[in-house]
């Protein structure tokens, strides 16, 4: 016997939504890269204008630990609390993308794309500590956009495809500013901020979240 | 009874249709996983998972995580063919049938 054709149209759309959601976390939520933009803006302005920070001049003491400066010291802490912002920010309105989704924050697909992130950005951590404690602050920019780069295109394959092309746009510019350190600020400011804020709006328009 | 080429009985339930895509898009899932994409009672699902595995269309491996038994469905070369032809079979359907 032969099913309506009305089955046979149910049967593929449940079979494509199903093959999406348990491959796939399309709650990622594009708000929150939005306001990541913005704190990553903010930060790079309060490190710019108040820690008065210039890539360039943390070259020339360039060999002496460079930890222990207030300077320094003030960089870190607004670098850690745009972190935590952003990591809360974007914990907070998944969840609440996921929920609206009928589905949950914590599930095998968020798992994996939360371990296909770890690698490069506990990697990528480690090498800026490690350059830092060798006196090469100054290259935190660049490394910071690599490697979030890489968890980016890494991510890519666990949530919305586009964001491969936000990982290497982030990779070129944090070689870019490798290059070009005293316009490392500058550059790391397009590439945290800027870019967050144009990527977080498309997702959110294009998949009408 | 006129049987459609490709069209597979064991994909007749809408159930093993969900196991078959979940587990075609993802290398293993354990029973949990399966459990919570598709919303299922242990019961139910466990007797769909024994039907697809008498098919041979997926494959159980039994394990232990921290002394706990944990147990991974994956699908077989067979089964992802089956389940290939099944999706081609029920798209020609749909396209003569406009």
């Amino acid at each position: 016997m032969i099913k309506e054709e009305h089955d046979y149209l149910t049967d593929i759309t449940a079979i494509r939504s199903m093959m999406e959601r348990s491959s796939k976390f399309l709650a990622l939520s594009g708000q929150a890269a939005v306001m990541a933009g913005i704190y990553a803006l903010a930060g790079s302005l309060i490190a710019w204008k108040i820690l008065k920070l210039h890539p360039e001049s943390m070259m020339q003491n360039m060999g002496a630990s460079a930890s222990g400066t207030a300077e320094m010291n003030g960089l870190v802490m607004t670098a850690l609390l745009m972190l935590l912002l952003a990591a809360g920010t974007a914990i907070i309105l998944s969840f609440r993308n996921a929920q609206k989704r009928g589905e949950k924050l914590w599930s095998p697909v968020s798992r994996r794309l939360l371990s296909s992130m770890a690698l490069p950005l506990i990697s990528g951590g480690l090498l800026m500590i490690i350059f830092f404690v060798n006196g090469l602050p100054a290259y935190s920019f660049a490394l910071s956009l690599i490697f979030y780069g890489f968890s980016m295109c890494n991510a890519s394959r666990f949530t919305f495809p586009e964001l491969n092309l936000l990982g290497i746009m982030l990779i070129a510019l944090g070689l870019l500013s490798a290059c070009l350190l005293s316009y490392a600020l500058l550059i790391w400011a397009l590439g945290f901020g800027v870019l967050h804020i144009v990527y977080g709006l498309y997702i959110h328009f294009r998949y009408k979240q | 009874m006129i049987s459609i080429q490709g069209l597979h009985k064991a994909f007749e339930s809408r159930i093993r249709l969900g196991i078959m895509s979940v587990l075609s898009v993802n290398e293993t899932l354990d029973f949990n996983a399966l459990k919570e994409y598709l919303e299922l009672t242990d019961g139910n699902l466990a007797s769909h998972l024994k039907g697809l595995e008498k098919e041979s269309f997926i494959a159980v491996k039994k394990s232990f995580i921290e002394r706990k038994p944990n147990t991974t469905y994956h699908i077989t070369k067979k089964g992802a063919r089956a389940f290939d032809e099944h999706i081609k079979a029920l798209e020609l359907l749909i396209k003569s049938q406009r």
